[in-house]
């Protein structure tokens, strides 16, 4: 049996009848996945992760578990409403939606059935048009997932959380599709987090994001992803923005044993502007790989990507930063900056600028860097009374820092601050506590 | 205090101290003088412990022990202090950040209670103005975006915090302009103490007027070649170091 045969087996669709531009869409993308297949080490833009023992899964479609609790850690405070998917099956007990005026939280099958947003225009339309496999699966199999619609003018002041959380689970796959539509100024902050509790096997958590911001709308966008070491997750983010809208993507990877995201922006309007940012920290074994793009298809759009990976024993990052400037996107600002540090003499980081500019009034800088920690800087806090051991993880949070530092909520920040802290070095820091640790860049 | 006896050491194989012997007492201030690539910041980062710096002969005991059985954050929790000549700058740690988990540390080491964050705070405010250095540069970047001047008054400040037995100036003057000279030497004479000893390693006789030294030790080829007061290094700053040299090279 091949990999792709094993796959589709395990997949159920929705037997539920659903509108004729959903079903159809979706039948599209299920021949799509049988004609292509899904994708192998050949296809350059997968030359890096490879998947083998991830095509040798009988994976079965995910069933919901017992009741689970929560726990705070894994939540953000500020959060007012939240939906929480239990391996990939919506937990209504868990979910909690306070009703804002203008704004509509929804399972996605709950959304395109009951058709009170229009959400044709809204999905696969942000995704590229040559979808690789696992897009397609994901667009083939979607039943769950979310649906954030945001009025026009509405401003969301509390984060909005999403959970997918992978319990006791074996080899299960689950597709969540989520779309979120900002609306005309509209202005949210959304949460993904991608976590796991009890006993997690080999699961495949496939999880794709649309964003679809329309003129001035602002959307601050994290994904949090968390899993099992022994987990597969594949995903992708992928937005379209009109007119002076703004979107953030802060993109959290520290889980799974092997993961792979697009993170795909376009600017289809003058004045968008997109900022992308990327904390990857990684041991073990683990792999993660990040496929961006930024594609400038109008004049005067901005764009800043910032990435950065920390890796220890023999864990992997793989980087690709695409830009595209079209013919006619003048006046472009482009910025794209990777740096990765190795902690680990087997720990690997693979990095791989692509600009592609058409247009030729345009400022793209980009950089990237792989190193160490500098020796002069342990021996500096060394001479202070500082151990070893604490120097390292001082100066490896240092180098987190500033992309922890572009992160806008204060609950994210300290979380994640907190995380690193005990992942990473654990007693060396919690001596002198993690408050206050980081300096302000001048 | 410390006792460095028939000392050598090397760099990358190269031998740069050799046969140095220097003894310094409690509550004194040692300058050490020399011309460029005599060995001064040698002798400085060889006290400290740091990595590639290889002592090949000889002993330095401090306090009565062995200080190279002690690695670098023992020795400076043991008390010995190194201002570095060129401070390292380190974005993304707080300067505060940093002195807490120095001055916490060392008080782990001694068996201390860490201090309580309102005691701390005490402290850092009172010797932050010693340096005269504005609240603003303590939730700065280790050094970071800092002016020459700012960089080695972070040093002092570090200095008056940890409040070293030994403290080891590594060209602490150098690049400062009056102003900022004044401070430093203001923070370190504050420090001076019975109980204090300073090894002050300077290019230039400047310093000297503004931190006076009991002993000024010519350092050549990586040896002390003379020794005397704080008039022999206004002898330095008149004749310069050629005829000390010869001294060493026809001796």
């Amino acid at each position: 049996m091949t990999a792709l045969q094993n796959f589709l087996l395990a997949q159920e669709r929705s037997d539920n009848a659903l509108p004729t531009w959903f079903s159809s869409r979706q039948q599209t993308a299920f021949d799509r996945l049988k004609n292509r297949g899904l994708p192998s080490a050949r296809d350059e833009e997968w030359r890096l992760t490879k998947l083998t023992e991830l095509y040798k899964q009988e994976f079965c479609p995910a069933i919901a578990t017992n009741a689970l609790s929560l726990q705070d850690a894994q939540l953000t405070a500020s959060a007012n409403s939240r939906i929480v998917f239990v391996n990939g099956i919506l937990d209504a007990g868990l979910s909690d939606s306070s009703f804002v005026s203008g704004l509509s939280i929804e399972p996605l099958e709950q959304a395109v059935l009951s058709n009170k947003l229009d959400l044709e225009p809204f999905f696969n339309t942000s995704v590229p048009t040559e979808p690789h496999g696992f897009l397609s699966a994901n667009t083939a199999f979607a039943s769950s997932g979310y649906v954030i619609h945001i009025n026009d003018n509405i401003i969301v002041d509390s984060p909005i959380e999403i959970i997918f959380i992978a319990n006791n689970v074996g080899a299960a796959a689950w597709h969540c599709r989520n779309i979120i539509v900002a609306n005309k100024h509209s202005n949210a902050t959304v949460i993904e987090r991608h976590i796991a509790s009890g006993s997690a096997g080999v699961y495949l958590s496939n999880c794709v994001t649309e964003l679809h911001l329309a003129d001035g709308a602002r959307v601050d966008f994290y994904k949090h992803q968390d899993e099992a070491l022994s987990a597969y997750h594949i995903g992708g983010v992928y937005s379209e923005q009109s007119r002076d809208s703004h979107l953030t993507t802060n993109n959290i990877a520290i889980g799974s044993k092997i993961a792979r995201n697009d993170i795909f922006a376009t600017l289809s309007a003058p004045g968008a502007h997109c900022e992308m940012n990327g904390i990857i920290v990684l041991a073990h074994d683990q792999h993660v790989d990040n496929c961006t793009e930024v594609v400038h298809a109008k004049p005067n759009c901005t764009s800043d990507e910032y990435y950065k990976s920390i890796l220890d024993d023999q864990s992997r990052s793989v980087f690709r930063g695409r830009i595209i400037v079209a013919k006619d996107a003048q006046k472009t600002d482009a910025n794209q900056q990777n740096k990765n540090l190795l902690l680990s003499s087997r720990a690997e980081a693979d990095t791989k600028p692509q600009l592609e500019i058409y247009a030729d009034d345009v400022k793209c800088a980009h950089g990237a860097t792989v190193g160490q920690l500098e020796e002069k800087s342990v021996f500096y806090l060394r001479s202070r009374g500082i151990s070893e051991e604490m120097a390292r993880a001082l100066l490896t949070f240092a180098f987190a820092n500033d992309v922890i530092g572009r992160f806008r909520i204060a609950d994210i920040q300290k979380q994640l601050s907190a995380q690193l802290a005990d992942r990473l070095l654990g007693e060396a820091l919690s001596d002198i506590g993690i408050d206050g640790l980081f300096g302000e860049t001048s | 205090m410390l006792s460095i006896k028939n000392l050598k050491a090397e760099i990358d194989g190269k031998q740069i101290l050799n046969d140095l012997s220097l003894e310094v007492g409690a509550g004194e201030v040692h300058a050490i003088m020399g011309p460029n690539g005599s060995g001064k910041s040698t002798l400085a980062n060889v006290l400290a412990g740091r990595e590639g710096h290889e002592m090949t002969a000889g002993s330095i005991d401090y306090l009565g022990k062995n200080l190279t059985d002690y690695n670098v954050e023992e020795r400076a929790a043991e008390g010995l202090f190194l201002a570095f000549q060129y401070p390292v700058e380190i974005p993304g740690v707080s300067n505060i950040a940093m002195l807490k988990a120095a001055v916490n540390s060392i008080r782990k080491y001694r068996k201390e209670d860490e201090l309580t964050a309102g005691e701390f705070l005490k402290l850092i405010k009172e010797k932050a103005a010693l340096v005269e250095m504005k609240q603003e540069f303590l939730q700065r970047s280790v050094n970071e975006g800092f002016s020459g001047g700012e960089k080695k008054r972070n040093e002092i400040l570090q200095m008056a915090i940890l409040e070293p037995t030994l403290s080891v100036l590594d060209e602490t003057d150098s690049g400062l302009d009056i102003d900022a000279l004044k401070i430093v030497a203001h923070g370190v004479n504050t420090l001076r103490s019975p109980d204090r000893s300073m090894i002050v390693v300077t290019h230039y006789q400047r310093l000297l007027d503004y931190i006076q030294p009991d002993y000024v030790h010519v350092l050549a080829g990586g040896k002390i070649v003379k020794t005397g007061d704080k008039d022999l290094a206004l002898e330095l700053e008149e004749r310069g170091y050629g005829w000390l040299e010869q001294q060493v090279e026809t001796g």
